[in-house]
Formats: structure tokens, sequence, C-alpha cells
């Protein structure tokens, strides 16, 4: 019995269903996120960052730390402890889209 | 049903396809030099994928890298074209995975793309291909076009504020008209996913197509429009799959 037409017919279902299974679970989850074709649906960037120590605060660009800036990194989860670490700040302090509010990393 | 599997369709579209993408991963595989070596500088935040996966170094993923232009000649040429493919959507699969910065939704359909197109095997000389990797390859189109439109229904995009963030510094418009352009970006999107499937809407959704793409890479700021332009091409080079008429599909002899 010739396996190869069983194996295209279950290749086709499953990439099929994880095409769509992936990117539906994906609209879920908080906007923008990977593999989920979310291109330029929002960002999760800072538009301001401060980086405050006991001399004052200093105001560094988002791109700071970066090397390739995408709207969909996870810049709270992993960029704010290593700037921590890169800068030796206090806390960082850092406005997000449509919040009137500035957030703030303890250090 | 059964009898998808065993239809072959004449690969000279398919022929087509693989070498534009071909030619598009070649580019794509020395744009990838120039991002990692900003983003495995010294002093650069990393930004895993997932934690469990094992950090990547400078080193190893140079050797990615070349195994990626390597596969992506032979691809292109048309040599061992499933092997080349399957090796080719490999690496790039794989760099997506590397860190948070190297992923790209446009790499992530070149290599759904490459996949395929191997999964089809057009050699040079094929006179005809499978079909159902040339089926799965317009699926994913619309999947593509679909869920980029289902998940701009959100305030933050529908406002305006995203187009206004990305659009050339030049362009100032206001946000009603913004907001405008947002809404009508979704219409278009949800319109394309189904209308190339549609033998009367066909052509004015390749028309519409390839204004929208064409619309994205003139109005959006210099730092993604490398991203757009290369999305555009990939996408658009799918479309004359699109055109491959019924009375075509033949089933294997």
């Amino acid at each position: 019995m010739r396996t190869r037409p069983y194996l295209s017919i279950v290749f086709f279902f499953a990439y099929l269903a994880l095409q769509i299974a992936v990117p539906t679970y994906r609209l879920f989850q908080p906007r923008p996120t990977r593999f989920g074709w979310q291109m330029f649906s929002a960002s999760s960037l800072p538009t301001q960052v401060w980086l405050i120590s006991p001399s004052g605060s200093r105001e560094i660009s988002p791109l700071s730390y970066i090397g390739n800036l995408r709207s969909d990194l996870d810049y709270e989860r992993y960029a704010l402890p290593q700037i921590c670490k890169l800068s030796a700040a206090q806390s960082i302090r850092y406005s997000m889209p449509f919040e009137t509010t500035p957030r703030e990393f303890k250090c | 049903m059964l009898t998808l599997f065993s239809e072959r369709v004449p690969a000279r579209s398919v022929v087509l396809l693989r070498v534009v993408i071909g030619l598009v991963s070649i580019f794509r595989g020395i744009e990838e030099w120039r991002v990692m070596s900003h983003v495995f500088r010294p002093g650069i935040v990393r930004f895993p994928m997932f934690e469990f996966l094992p950090v990547i170094g400078l080193r190893e993923a140079m050797v990615l890298l070349a195994v990626w232009l390597l596969s992506a000649l032979a691809f292109t040429v048309g040599v061992q074209v499933r092997l080349s493919g399957l090796v080719l959507a490999a690496t790039m699969g794989a760099t997506l995975f590397i860190d948070q910065q190297l992923y790209f939704s446009h790499l992530y359909l070149l290599t759904l793309i490459v996949l395929l197109v191997a999964m089809a095997d057009p050699e040079n000389r094929s006179e005809t291909v499978l079909y159902w990797p040339v089926l799965l390859l317009k699926l994913q189109l619309s999947i593509v076009y679909l869920f980029a439109a289902l998940s701009k229904l959100n305030s933050q995009y529908l406002s305006g504020f995203m187009l206004g963030a990305n659009f050339r510094k030049s362009l100032t418009f206001s946000p009603a008209v913004l907001s405008a352009f947002a809404a009508t970006s979704v219409f278009v999107e949800v319109f394309l996913a189904f209308a190339l499937w549609s033998t009367r809407l066909r052509k004015p959704a390749v028309i519409i197509g390839i204004a929208m793409h064409a619309a994205m890479v003139c109005l959006l700021a210099p730092p993604v429009i490398a991203q757009l332009a290369l999305f555009a091409v990939e996408c658009l080079a799918l479309y004359p799959l699109f055109f491959i008429a019924k009375g075509e599909a033949y089933a294997q002899r």
C-alpha cells in the first residue's frame, strides 16, 4: 500500500489546522503578537522612557539598547530588567500609548 | 475529495513563483546578516522567543545564514528543488525563533511559501505539479489577509494611531483621515481574502491588491519600507496561482 498519498493528506490538514488555529489563538492574546499576521495592528512599545537614579532622571530613546526595534517586542518583560543592569538605574519610568499616567519599573 | 491529492496543474506559474521567491530569499538572507549584526552587538537587550529554547550566539547564527544562502541559491536555480526548499524553509524558520527582534511576519510568510513550493517540487523542466500545495499557497494568502484585518479591529489601530506613527514624516493627516484610512485598510484586506477566489471579482481584486501594497510601500516611513516591499512581492507573487483555470487541473496519469 502506497503511503505517500496518505502523508500528503495528513500534511495538508495538519498545515491548514495549524495556520488557522495559531492566528485565531493569537487574536485573543494582548496585541501585537507574533505568528498571527498582526502587522502594524498595535504597539507594545513605550513612547517615552526615563532612567531614574539618585542624581535625577534622564530620558532615553525607546530605541536605546534595542538592536532591531519591533512593535511586538515584550519590552516590559525583557527590556526593563536588562536596561536596569546595563544602566545601573534605580528605576525606569515609561509611557505607553493611550495611557496618561507613566508606569514605573523598580530595578 | 481524495482526487484533490492526485490532481496536477501546469507548472509554469509555480516554477516562476519558485524563482521569484528564491531571489527574495537570497536578498532577505543578505538583509538578515545586517539585522543580526545589530541584534548581536554587546550591550543589546535579548528578547527570547521562548525561554526553553537555547540561546543562540552570533557564530551559530552565521552558520544558519550560510546554509540559508546556499540553499536559497540552489532553490532559485532549480537544483534539488524539494531538498533545497526544505533546507531553506528550515533555516529561515529557525532564525525566527532565535530572538523576538529577528521575527518578521514577511519572513514567516516567506518560510511558509518556500515550504509549500518545495512540496509542489517545481523543477525547471516540470510540465505539471501537484495541485494540493498550490491550493495551500492560495489558502495561506487568504489566511494572511483575513487575520491581518481581524487583528486590526482594536482601538489603537482604528483610531489611526498606528498608521500615523508609521507614515512618512512629510505626510500629516488629521485624526479623522487617519481613522478612515485605517478602516479602509481593514475592508480591503477582508475583500482580498475572499475576492481572489471569485471568478468575477478576481481581476478587480488583483488591481486593488497591487494598489494596496503599493500604497503601503509609498506612504509608510523608510525604516519599514523594505519589509513592506518584500511582503508585497511575496503576496503578489501568489496572485497568478488564482488564475490557474479549473479546466487545467487533471488527474495524474
